[in-house]
């Protein structure tokens, strides 16, 4: 039985926030962390961030704050459990990943993958990470995500295309994607 | 339709918003430009392997005062009885109820007690009903046991108890 126990702030206000979002939390540090027990820690520290945040200010937009904060935490706990480390742009090994055939992926290609992606997500900046997750694991539009972080669509657009390039060009050594030379 | 234009439709491209006007255009450019070509086609690659890393299965929340719990879904348990359960335990009253008739009916005849009628039928009705399920027969065949060997009949009584319990 995986569960979290995870104390929910007695103030109605906060508490609902998180109520509405916990499951999306859980589901966004997963994503990072590919496990139940880590994405539950993720979980629990950020509680702990959200109740002091409120007890500031209530933020203006609650699942932007708890999408970036969760990602923020789930890649620093990532950071820290991995083992080996990768030199910067340069090849582990010789083996040539291809990322396109997911049939392919042997499950230690399946993890070396997510600590690359998650290597290249902790490269980008807080906007353009939110914007990628939200585009891509929440599918909202461009036109919600501009609304949620208070940006035009046009930046958000930006901030996506510039996002998806930096995580290309950081999976480009280990994994053969096609680019322009 | 120039590259400069296929840039600045890449993104509503690769967030799938582009509208259907325009994916004509922009399919058309991709079509006959191997520079945008491949770029687009290395940036859709990127965005398929951020998709490869797999979410949770659902979870379901519950509250309980000031404690939130968090359980995949495929692990909920049912609040009381499941069916499973249910069955089982039926399945194991019925075993002790046939293993205690079949006793009594063997006890009764070697006793010659010739006020006691062939329990073969009781016996019958019993086992069909384990089989069925059906808790209504169980019971008037356990009825039934008491009924005509009153004073050796204390555990008919204990099963009949049980069985009137458990529909209610």
């Amino acid at each position: 039985m995986i569960s979290a126990n995870v104390m929910v702030p007695s103030d109605s206000t906060a508490a609902g926030d998180f109520d509405r979002h916990s499951r999306d939390v859980y589901g966004w540090a997963y994503r990072i962390l590919g496990h139940h027990h880590d994405a539950l820690d993720v979980v629990q520290d950020v509680f702990l961030k959200w109740t002091k945040q409120c007890s500031r200010s209530h933020p203006r937009e609650a699942r932007g704050w708890l999408r970036r904060v969760t990602i923020n935490r789930a890649i620093d706990l990532q950071r820290a459990k991995r083992v080996k480390t990768v030199d910067e742009g340069g090849l582990e090994d010789s083996a040539n990943h291809t990322a396109r055939d997911e049939s392919a992926l042997t499950e230690t290609d399946a993890g070396a993958l997510r600590t690359d992606i998650v290597s290249a997500l902790d490269r980008l900046t807080e906007i353009q990470r939110s914007v990628l997750v939200a585009k891509i694991y929440d599918e909202w539009t461009f036109a919600g995500i501009a609304d949620e972080l208070g940006l035009s669509v046009s930046t958000v657009k930006t901030h996506y295309l510039r996002g998806v390039r930096a995580v290309r060009d950081r999976l480009r050594p280990r994994w053969s994607l096609e680019y322009a030379t | 339709m120039n590259c400069q234009r296929f840039e600045s439709m890449l993104a509503d491209a690769l967030g799938d918003e582009l509208s259907p006007d325009d994916r004509s255009l922009f399919d058309g450019h991709l079509a006959s430009c191997d520079g945008c070509h491949r770029e687009y086609d290395a940036d859709r690659q990127t965005i398929d392997a951020l998709k490869k890393l797999p979410g949770p299965e659902a979870v379901t929340m519950e509250r309980v005062g000031p404690r939130v719990f968090l359980s995949p879904l495929s692990e909920t348990p049912r609040p009381g009885f499941t069916t499973t359960a249910r069955r089982s335990a039926f399945r194991f009253a019925a075993a002790i109820l046939i293993s205690f008739t079949t006793g009594y009916a063997l006890h009764a005849g070697l006793m010659m007690d010739r006020a006691v009628e062939d329990p073969t039928p009781v016996i019958s009705a019993v086992v069909a009903s384990a089989e069925t399920h059906d808790t209504d027969t169980l019971a008037s065949a356990l009825a039934l046991v008491h009924q005509r060997n009153p004073a050796r009949s204390d555990l008919a009584k204990c099963m009949i108890a049980m069985f009137d319990g458990s529909k209610n």
